[in-house]
């Protein structure tokens, strides 16, 4: 009986993760940044510290908020389904690889490598911007990607094209909740069942240094990772071909 | 040369069992891909199987390596399911599209399905450089994918299957691309694999191919088996072979040795040999009674009359 060594492979896919995603998200993130960099320097430096309202810590939630939510999607989607259209998967389970395991390993890998380039950019724009809570944005985005990734993951063992869809989720379940929260009625009990996007919405505080509701931090990650373990189980069985 | 063993083993490796394979359209009409097909394949023999566009291959091979699952009936890899055999064992495979992401160098990638192949670190060096060696792209191995020739491309694609010391090996149109230099010593490289233990199975268009290669040959057609080809004995199942001979001197002899054969053209005619054997000693025995050819070629290949015959009971 032979294994493959899919640990080993991990820097392998590591790799993959910052040729073939790290670095685009790494341009959009700086341009991003560049922008709030120059606008904070203007101000002095007593102005340029984050007060809950105030307007350097709506600038770093917005900025933050758009690059994790960037970096989230490019760095979670079509995970599967890529290697699916493009016929990459024949060779690569032809050895003596598991697929659950080789996809759970590769969202893993993606999971780190989208930290590690968050924390990076959070850590530069504070030592050149505005001291903000590195770690906050990180928690942050690890949620994201654990929320969006997650259902991603499922949507893609299912279909090639998991972006759109999941962006279609995404939106419709913003619209059902802000519905919902003005008008009540079916539309908050479908809110419910639907991805906790506004949730996640909620706990991007954590990244100007408030505190999240924790029921909110539970919800998100629990949805995220029921979708991701109902994915693992998809691979299991389901076609590899389409 | 055949290595010892090969063909009287009698362990079967890969089985289907009355398998069908029924894909539905976006709009949900049902196309079948298999029909009913039943078929063993044994340790220690080189396997073919031919067909034309569209006759099910694909989904044949696809079912082997467990990347389909049949709509009814059964495949078995060495008793087991096909996913379950190559999770646990792996199976050298050559795909007929080598899709490998482009930007990856070729030495890089056969690093990386070596690892996949369980292939150990101090082992792992010694294996991407011998399989370099094996096929010949030493100067290309630090080349993009993207960057190769599609010879070179199939090349690779050759040494990542054969990266493995796995016990079943399929090779879908193994030679597609390569120049004829490769494509024999492809053929060596088939010879060399094989062992008492293990099956080879190569899907191919190329009859000639699978004829100096494989000991049987499944003919599959709109999904089903037509008929299985035992290679050594094709000539006397298709009822002979058909030659063309041109005859330069002594046509009347040759007509009297020869009355059924037909005349094409001036002094060229065709005729059946029931072997290869036996036409040899009547053309002997005329040459030495003064006729002079000057040509005989086979029409076609025994192979190829046998997939005329099989595929055209069903057009």
């Amino acid at each position: 009986m032979k294994r493959s060594r899919l640990l080993r492979y991990a820097l392998y896919q590591l790799s993959d993760y910052f040729w073939e995603r790290g670095v685009m998200v790494a341009a959009i993130a700086l341009l991003n940044l560049a922008s709030s960099v120059i606008s904070l320097h203007n101000l002095s430096p007593e102005e340029r510290v984050i007060v809950p309202g105030n307007e350097v810590a709506n600038a770093v939630l917005i900025t933050f908020g758009t690059i994790m939510l960037l970096a989230v999607v490019f760095s979670s989607q079509e995970l599967i389904g890529r290697s699916r259209k493009l016929g990459h998967y024949k060779l690569i389970f032809a050895k003596p690889a598991n697929p659950a395991l080789f996809y759970g390993q590769l969202f893993a890998v993606n999971f780190l490598g989208t930290i590690i380039l968050i924390t990076i950019l959070a850590g530069v724009f504070s030592a050149v911007a505005t001291p903000v809570s590195v770690w906050g944005i990180a928690a942050v985005t690890a949620c994201g990607f654990i929320l969006l990734g997650g259902i991603g993951f499922l949507v893609s063992a299912f279909v090639n094209f998991d972006s759109l869809l999941v962006m279609g989720i995404v939106g419709v379940s913003l619209l059902v909740s802000a519905y919902g929260e003005a008008h009540g009625g079916i539309a908050t009990t479908v809110a419910k069942v639907l991805p906790p996007v506004r949730q996640m919405h909620n706990m991007s505080v954590v990244m100007i240094g408030l505190d999240a509701n924790i029921t909110d931090v539970i919800w998100v990650l629990s949805y995220g990772t029921g979708a991701f373990i109902a994915g693992l189980v998809a691979l299991h069985f389901r076609e590899l071909a389409d | 040369m055949r290595a010892a063993g090969a063909g009287c083993a009698s362990a079967i490796v890969i089985e289907f069992n009355n398998v069908s394979k029924v894909y539905k359209t976006i709009l949900g009409r049902p196309v079948k891909a298999v029909e009913d097909f039943s078929l063993r394949i044994n340790a220690g023999e080189v396997f073919g199987i031919a067909g034309p566009n569209g006759a099910g291959k694909s989904t044949l091979v696809a079912m082997m390596l467990g990347f389909l699952k049949p709509t009814s009936g059964s495949v078995t890899v060495g008793g087991q399911s096909p996913r379950q055999y190559v999770e646990r064992n792996g199976i050298g495979y050559l795909s007929e599209l080598i899709a490998i992401p482009p930007r990856w160098r070729a030495a890089k990638a056969l690093e990386r399905f070596a690892v996949l192949a369980g292939v150990e670190e101090p082992e792992l060096p010694g294996a991407v450089d011998a399989a370099v060696d094996l096929v010949g792209i030493g100067e290309h191995r630090e080349k993009r994918i993207k960057a190769l020739s599609k010879g070179n491309l199939q090349r690779v694609g050759i040494a990542q299957a054969l990266a493995q010391d796995a016990d079943v090996f399929i090779l879908d149109e193994p030679t597609h691309g390569l120049d004829p230099v490769w494509t024999q010593r492809f053929r060596d490289i088939v010879a060399a694999l094989r062992r008492p233990n293990r099956a080879i199975v190569i899907s191919s268009h190329n009859l000639d191919e699978l004829e100096r290669l494989a000991d049987r040959v499944a003919i599959i057609d709109h999904g089903q088996l037509r008929r299985t080809v035992e290679m050594r004995g094709t000539a006397r199942e298709s009822g002979g072979l058909t030659y063309q001979v041109t005859v330069v001197k002594g046509r009347e002899k040759f007509a009297e040795a020869f009355p059924r054969a037909t005349s094409i053209r001036d002094g060229e005619f065709e005729i059946v040999a029931a072997d290869l054997d036996s036409l040899n000693d009547e053309l002997g025995r005329l040459m030495v009674d003064g006729v002079v050819f000057g040509r005989i070629a086979p029409c076609h290949s025994a192979l190829e009359q046998q997939f005329r015959e099989a595929v055209g009971e069903t057009q």
